[in-house]
């Protein structure tokens, strides 16, 4: 018969080799998926607000590249102390065969696209440019027909040059950052 | 008779040594995946800059009147921005100008059109990277 001092089992040495081993395993996997969480999160911003840069930059050139008209009065520099390169840029759209105003701007990190339209009580569908005026001499009323963002994370945007176009763009988002820079002749003007 | 112990039945050394191993391999081929991906996107992310560099150049090129554009070494190299704290310090651009006659090949004489080449240069990783982006302009 056996006693009971002769089952077979664990030596506590073993059962701590074995608890040392599994904790190492663990430590090592939730290292492993913890760091290429923070890997995989700092790819995604950085794809994201490149994306966010690149659209925002082509279509903001696209449309000045035929804008009719530039109303916002930009600095030739970016350097004048005096004269600091406006973040928002309003234009007349070349790309409608109705008169509309463009607006660009930034609220909070968003790029705000706004079209503005101007007609007289008269006559709301048809659209004016904003320097008519009727026969009483009044101006045009001003409504907005649509505005949408279309793009995130932008933590400056600078608009100046005069006969060339510059904007600049900054993008942020978490740690990261990345600049923007394009220039635009518009055609029209 | 006391029954003989049967043999312990365990890992050798080579097969534990080979499981580790393949474990060890395994855990790193993924993260060098990490790396090589971050390389990408920055990759990708740098060539969207200098693209749109390439691009101010052309539009600069295209408010200059066409008889000022002379044949050659339109620009030679020089930093995009010259504050050297501005980030697009690090872009290079050289702007080439050729002529293109009627058949859009090059030319020695200027029959009307010209070419305008924009280079774009920037360091990747230690290696010199360009971009090159054309427009063509007439009289």
């Amino acid at each position: 018969m056996n006693k009971i001092s002769q089952q077979k089992g664990f030596t506590l040495l073993e059962v701590l080799i074995a608890v040392a081993t599994v904790v190492i395993f663990l430590v090592v996997v939730v290292t492993f998926y913890s760091s290429s969480q923070g890997f995989y999160t700092s790819i995604t911003n950085k794809a994201e607000i490149d994306q966010n840069g690149r659209v925002a930059l082509d279509r903001m050139a696209r449309e000045l590249r035929q804008a009719e008209q530039l109303v916002t009065v930009l600095p030739a520099t970016d350097s004048d102390p005096g004269n600091p390169p406006p973040s928002s840029l309003y234009f007349r759209d070349g790309h409608e065969d109705t008169i509309q105003y463009i607006q660009y701007s930034l609220s909070g990190n968003n790029i705000i696209r706004a079209v503005h339209v101007y007609s007289f009580a008269s006559d709301p569908s048809t659209y004016v440019t904003k320097e008519e005026k009727d026969i009483n001499n009044n101006p045009p009323t001003e409504s907005i027909l649509s505005s949408s963002t279309f793009a995130e994370f932008v933590d400056e945007i600078q608009f100046f040059g005069a006969d060339v176009i510059t904007i600049r763009l900054s993008l942020k988002k978490d740690a990261q950052e990345v600049p923007f820079e394009s220039k635009v002749k518009p055609r029209n003007l | 008779m006391r029954k003989k112990t049967p043999l312990p039945s365990g890992f050798t050394l080579i097969e534990s040594v080979i499981a580790v191993s393949v474990f060890v391999l395994a855990i790193f081929s993924i993260l060098y995946a990490f790396p090589l991906q971050f390389r990408q996107t920055k990759t990708s992310q740098q060539e969207s800059v200098a693209i749109e560099i390439a691009q101010a150049k052309i539009e600069e090129m295209i408010s200059t009147a066409y008889e000022d554009l002379t044949e050659g070494i339109f620009q030679p190299r020089t930093p995009y921005a010259s504050d050297p704290s501005n980030p697009m310090h690090l872009y290079e651009t050289q702007v080439d100008v050729s002529y293109l006659d009627a058949d859009m090949q090059q030319s020695a004489l200027d029959s009307g059109v010209k070419k305008i080449t924009v280079t774009v240069f920037y360091q990747e990783f230690g290696e010199e990277n360009q971009i090159h982006l054309a427009s063509i302009l007439n009289e």
